[in-house]
C-alpha cells in the first residue's frame, strides 16, 4: 500500500448552483477522496458531470457549499487572506482550452511572470531568468518570451500555461482536460511534459480528462465521476482490469481494445438515454435511470462509496 | 451547330489559358523553423489594428478632417485681425469678401474669428464630456461589474433610476441651480451620459470573469483591483475607445441643441450651435451666416463618426486571423 501522505483530503464536498427560483444545480455533490504527495490521481467522466467544478473548488476558485478540502493538513476554507495568497502559490491549475487561457494583450514573458509579480517571487534580471529557464523547461525558448498568445500553435500554448503554473513552484496542479483540445499527435507530448515535470519538480495533480484511455498512462488511480458524485476510485490497474461499478464498465467497454480477438469477444454494454439534468436531482443512485441492474433500492437509497476490495471504492448497491 | 462548335472551342482555349504549368507552383520560400514555432510575424495589437485603418480611406478621411477642424479651432481666430467678440457695428451682415472671409454678422463681429472659437468650445466641450463619460463610467460599471453581490444591484438600480430620467430635466435643473454657462453643460451632460458606459463595462466585466485567463490569473492569487486593471480593462479597451470616439460628435451635438434652443452657450461667449442659432435668425437673408457653423458641425460630427466606425472594424478582435 502507499504510504506516502496525503496532501489533498476532500471531505463530503459540495458545490451547488443556485440557478433559478426554485432550481439548485448539484454540479458537486458529496465528494470523498485524497490524493497523496507526489501522486496523480484521475478523474474521469463524461462532459458537464462537474469534474472542472470540483477542481475549481479545490483550489478556491470557488467556496464550497458543503464540506471540506484539507491541504497539508489545513482547511482551505478557513484561510485568512494572507494564508488563501500562500495558497495561490502552493495550488495551480492547468486550463482546459489554450486558447481562452493565456490573455491576449500580454507577451508569453508577462503571462508566465505574473505570479512572480503578485507573490513578489524575482524582479529585473532575476524574473527575466526565471522566465527563460521555465520556457525551456517546458520545451520552448527564451525567444518566445517577447511574442504573443496568438502566434502559437495549441500545444505550444499549452507548454506555456504550464509554465505560467510552474514557475511560481507550486506542490500541487490541477490539470482541468488539459489535452481534450490537442490534436491527438501533440496530446503524448504534453503527457509526457506533465510526468517528467511531475518527477523533476515531487508535484501532485489531480487530472482531469473525459475519457477513460488519456487518464490511464499517468494517472496512479483513478475517480469515476458521474452526476456530481465519485461511483468508482481505484488503483488505475485495478479499474481497467476488474471494474466493478456498472458505469465504469460501460465507459471501459466503449474503448476499443487493441487485440482483434479479446476486443471481438468483448461484451458491450452500450449506455442508454442521457446523462439526466443535475438540476433537483431525484433521490436514490444517479445512474439509476441508465442501469440495467437497477433495482428498487436504487430508487430511494444513494450508494455510499464503500471498499469493496483493498483500495477499491465502488457506490453501487450490487456491491452489498 | 456551328455556333456551339466555336463555343467549346473557345472554352478549351480559356482551358489552356489557365492551365497550371509546374513554374505556377515556384516555392515562394519556407522556413521550416519558422514554421515550426511561429504562425506569424511578432505585431502587437495596436500596430496590427492601425495597420488595418490605414487601410480604411473613410476612416483616413475622417481622420483628416478632423485635424483640420482641430488646427483651424486653435489658429483659426489668430489668422485674422478680428476677435469673436469685437464688435463693429459699420459693418453688420456683410457677405463673404476678403477682409471678412466668412462675413459679419447682425453686430458686425468677424464670423470667420467666431466660427473657429465657436469650434474650439464645441470640441472643446465633446472631448471633456467624453472624457469625464466615460472615465466614470468605466470606474464605476468596474466596480459594479467586479464587486457583484449587493454593491452590483445597488448601483445598477440607481442607474435605472437615473436612466429613466430624461436629459433636459437634469439640464435645467442644474441651469437653474448653477446657472447657465460651459461648467453647468458640461455637469448635465456627463451626469447623463456615463449610464449607458457603467452598464456596457459592467457587462463586458461579467463576460470575462468567466474567460480562463481571468480565471487563471484569481489562480495566481491576483487582486481585484489587479485583475481589472491587467486583463479586463486591456481586453475592452478597443470597445472603450469606440466608445469615447463616438461619445465626442453626441457630446458635441447635444450641445448644439441645447444652445440652439438657447439654453446653452451664451453671447457673446459662442459655439456651433449657438452660431447656428444667431444664423438662424437671419436665415432669410444672409443664408451664409446659418450655412457656414451648420457646415462644420456637420463636417466635424460626420468625421468622428467616421472615424468611430473605423476604429470599431479595426480593433474587433473577431476580425483577427
Ligand atoms: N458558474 C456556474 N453556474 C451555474 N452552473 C454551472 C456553473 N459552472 C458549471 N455549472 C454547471 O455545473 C455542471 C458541471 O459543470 P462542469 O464542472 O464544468 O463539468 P465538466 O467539467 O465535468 O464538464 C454543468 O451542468 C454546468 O452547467
Ligand atoms: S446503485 Fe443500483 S442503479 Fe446505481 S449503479 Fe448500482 S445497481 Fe445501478
Ligand atoms: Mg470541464
Amino acid at each position: 500500500m502507499d504510504e506516502r501522505k496525503a496532501l489533498i483530503e476532500v471531505k463530503n464536498l459540495k458545490k451547488h448552483f443556485k440557478v433559478g427560483k426554485n432550481a439548485i444545480l448539484k454540479a458537486v455533490d458529496g465528494l470523498n477522496f485524497i490524493i497523496r504527495e507526489g501522486e496523480t490521481l484521475g478523474m474521469v467522466g463524461e462532459s458537464g458531470c462537474g469534474k472542472s467544478t470540483a477542481g475549481r473548488t479545490i483550489i478556491r476558485l470557488y467556496d464550497a457549499t458543503e464540506g471540506e478540502v484539507l491541504f497539508d493538513g489545513k482547511n482551505i476554507q478557513n484561510f485568512d487572506k494572507k494564508q488563501a495568497k500562500e495558497y495561490t502559490k502552493d495550488a495551480q491549475m492547468i486550463f482546459q482550452d489554450p486558447y481562452a487561457s493565456l490573455d491576449p494583450r500580454m507577451t508569453v514573458g508577462d503571462i508566465i511572470g505574473e505570479g512572480l509579480d503578485i507573490h513578489g517571487l524575482a524582479k529585473g534580471k532575476e524574473r527575466q531568468e526565471k522566465i527563460y529557464d521555465v520556457l525551456e523547461t517546458v520545451g520552448l525558448n527564451k525567444e518566445h518570451a517577447s511574442r504573443f498568445p496568438h502566434e502559437f500553435s495549441g500545444g505550444q500554448r499549452q507548454r506555456i500555461g504550464i509554465a505560467r503554473s510552474l514557475v511560481i513552484n507550486p506542490r500541487f496542479i490541477v490539470c482541468d482536460e488539459p489535452i481534450s483540445a490537442l490534436d491527438v499527435s501533440i496530446q503524448a507530448q504534453v503527457v509526457n511534459l506533465l510526468i517528467k515535470l511531475q518527477r523533476d519538480f515531487n508535484l501532485t495533480y489531480l487530472f482531469i480528462a473525459h475519457d477513460l484511455s488519456m487518464v490511464k498512462h499517468i494517472s496512479d488511480r483513478v475517480a469515476v465521476m458521474y452526476l456530481g458524485a465519485i461511483v468508482e476510485l481505484a488503483s488505475s490497474g485495478d479499474l481497467y482490469l476488474e471494474p466493478m461499478h456498472p458505469y465504469t464498465k460501460a465507459l471501459l467497454s466503449s474503448i476499443p481494445i487493441p487485440d482483434p480477438k479479446l476486443e471481438r469477444e468483448k461484451i458491450r454494454i452500450r449506455l442508454e438515454g442521457d446523462v439526466p439534468s443535475p438540476i433537483n436531482p431525484k433521490p436514490g443512485c444517479k445512474f439509476q435511470d441508465r442501469c440495467a441492474y437497477a433495482k428498487d433500492i436504487c430508487r430511494e437509497v444513494t450508494p455510499e462509496l464503500k471498499e469493496v476490495a483493498k483500495e477499491h471504492f465502488v457506490a453501487c448497491h450490487l456491491m452489498d | 451547330m456551328a455556333e456551339e462548335k466555336l463555343e467549346q472551342e473557345a472554352a478549351v482555349q480559356k482551358m489552356e489559358d489557365i492551365a497550371l504549368t509546374p513554374q505556377d507552383f515556384e516555392v515562394v520560400g519556407i522556413n521550416l523553423a519558422e514554421g515550426q514555432t511561429v504562425s506569424r510575424p511578432s505585431v502587437s495589437y495596436w500596430q496590427d489594428a492601425w495597420r488595418r485603418l490605414k487601410k480604411n480611406k473613410t476612416a483616413m478621411l475622417g481622420i483628416f478632417i478632423i485635424l483640420i477642424v482641430c488646427i483651424m479651432a486653435i489658429v483659426g481666430p489668430f489668422m485674422v485681425p478680428y476677435t469673436y467678440n469685437g464688435n463693429d457695428l459699420m459693418h453688420i451682415n456683410q457677405s463673404p469678401d476678403g477682409e471678412h472671409w466668412f462675413g459679419t454678422d447682425q453686430l458686425g463681429r468677424d464670423i470667420w474669428a467666431r466660427v473657429w472659437q465657436g469650434s474650439r468650445v464645441s470640441l472643446a466641450i465633446g472631448v471633456l464630456v467624453a472624457l469625464l463619460q466615460c472615465s466614470i463610467g468605466v470606474i464605476i460599471g468596474g466596480i459594479s461589474g467586479m464587486l457583484g453581490g449587493k454593491i452590483d444591484m445597488f448601483i445598477m438600480r440607481v442607474v435605472d433610476i437615473l436612466n429613466s430620467i430624461p436629459y433636459l430635466i437634469f439640464v435645467i435643473l442644474i441651469m437653474v441651480v448653477v446657472g447657465t454657462g460651459i461648467f453647468p453643460l458640461v455637469l448635465a451632460f456627463v451626469i447623463t451620459g456615463w449610464l449607458s458606459m457603467a452598464r456596457l463595462v459592467r457587462g463586458q466585466i461579467l463576460q470575462l470573469r468567466e474567460q480562463e485567463y481571468v480565471l487563471a490569473a484569481t489562480t495566481l492569487g491576483a487582486s481585484k483591483t489587479r485583475l481589472l486593471l491587467r486583463h479586463m480593462i486591456p481586453n475592452i479597451i478597443s470597445i472603450l475607445i469606440v466608445q469615447l470616439t463616438m461619445a465626442i460628435p453626441s457630446a458635441i451635438f447635444s450641445e448644439a441643441f441645447l444652445s440652439f434652443i438657447g439654453l446653452g452657450i451664451q453671447p457673446p461667449m459662442t459655439s456651433l450651435g449657438q452660431l447656428s442659432r444667431t444664423g438662424s435668425e437671419m436665415m432669410k437673408v444672409y443664408p451664409y451666416q446659418l450655412i457656414i457653423p451648420s457646415i462644420v458641425i456637420s463636417l466635424t460630427m460626420l468625421s468622428l463618426n467616421l472615424l468611430g466606425d473605423g476604429l470599431r472594424d479595426a480593433l474587433d478582435p473577431r476580425m483577427r486571423q
